[in-house]
């Protein structure tokens, strides 16, 4: 999975901000803000990557076990879908 | 026919009286950077094809400005600018819930007050000010002035049963600016426009309100807004 292509993800006066790409309709119009960690997560998923992948990546930067960080991770895989942000 | 709209040299061709008399203060001369035609928003101009053709153009050209200044570091925020002391304060919301109808009651409590743009006001951030432009579209109220004021502060109301304003985290702000502006149909141009609200919320103080439509939510935003 990544992110959508075109995808805009950037700091504004230090706030990460997602948001869709901007020249076409993807059914959410909206902007999604991150924190440090969502940001991390987002940034991974530029490139193609997989849940394990991501898991053991989050782990590593919080200096945790991956399934510790399971749980909150796919909370986060499920919101950026119903945003239709990912591509499967 | 040239116009200076916002600082801005554009030609814009009237051929209704709404749109020509609105304008009628902007007019100027030289090179323009951009032209407006109400048909460039072709997917409104046919959307809208019940309206009469005064409307039309007023309505098009309007969206057609709006989305052609982005390129030019400036934006509009869907608010009600009011002017006091040489000050502007923008009270930003849907439609219908009462923008005009607050800043009527600052007309009242100041003196020398006046409303700036009543609908579609743009700002203009620069490196170390953020300016407001008074523009010819102005909603239904057509009420607006060809001015440029320093703004002060910003306001995003709610309609409610209580006046309570409070500040807005950085986070809040910038989702409520894009939320009440033109948004871009491409990267370069929305990147353009994060930056300019990151100018704003680093420079100018922002508020959301629940307010009523009494006297007293105006004492209440202005002292917040003020900063008394």
């Amino acid at each position: 999975m990544r992110l959508i292509d075109d995808y805009i993800l950037r700091k504004v006066h230090g706030n990460a901000v997602l948001v869709p790409p901007p020249d076409r309709d993807i059914g959410f119009n909206g902007m999604i803000t991150l924190n440090h960690t969502g940001e991390f997560v987002c940034k991974l998923l530029a490139k193609d990557t997989n849940r394990q992948t991501l898991a053991a990546a989050l782990a590593e930067e919080y200096g945790k076990q991956p399934e510790e960080v399971a749980e909150d991770l796919d909370k986060f895989l499920n919101e950026l879908d119903s945003c239709n942000m990912l591509v499967k | 026919m040239i116009y200076e709209i916002a600082g801005l040299k554009i030609e814009m061709n009237p051929q209704y009286p709404r749109l020509a008399r609105q304008s009628e203060n902007y007019k100027s001369n030289g090179n323009p950077v951009m032209q407006i035609i109400p048909e460039q928003t072709e997917k409104l101009y046919k959307a809208i094809c019940n309206r009469s053709p005064e409307d039309r153009e007023y309505i098009c050209s309007s969206a057609v400005f709006c989305r052609e200044i982005i390129r030019h570091e400036r934006f509009f925020l869907h608010a009600s600018a009011v002017v006091v002391n040489g000050e502007a304060y923008l009270f930003s919301a849907p439609s219908g819930t009462g923008k005009s109808t607050h800043t009527a009651r600052w007309l009242r409590k100041f003196d020398g007050a006046y409303i700036l743009n009543d609908d579609k006001p743009v700002i203009f951030p620069q490196k170390d000010k953020v300016t407001v432009y008074g523009t010819p579209f102005a909603g239904k109220t057509n009420l607006q002035v060809n001015c440029a004021v320093p703004l002060k502060a910003v306001c995003f109301l709610n309609r409610g049963d209580k006046n309570v304003i409070t500040p807005v985290t950085d986070e809040k702000a910038i989702a409520l600016f894009l939320n009440n502006t033109y948004r871009p149909k491409n990267a370069v141009e929305m990147n353009l426009l994060f930056d300019m609200i990151e100018k704003v919320i680093s420079r100018v103080k922002v508020f959301e309100m629940i307010c009523t439509d009494d006297c007293e939510a105006a004492d209440i935003s202005y002292k917040a807004m003020k900063g008394l």
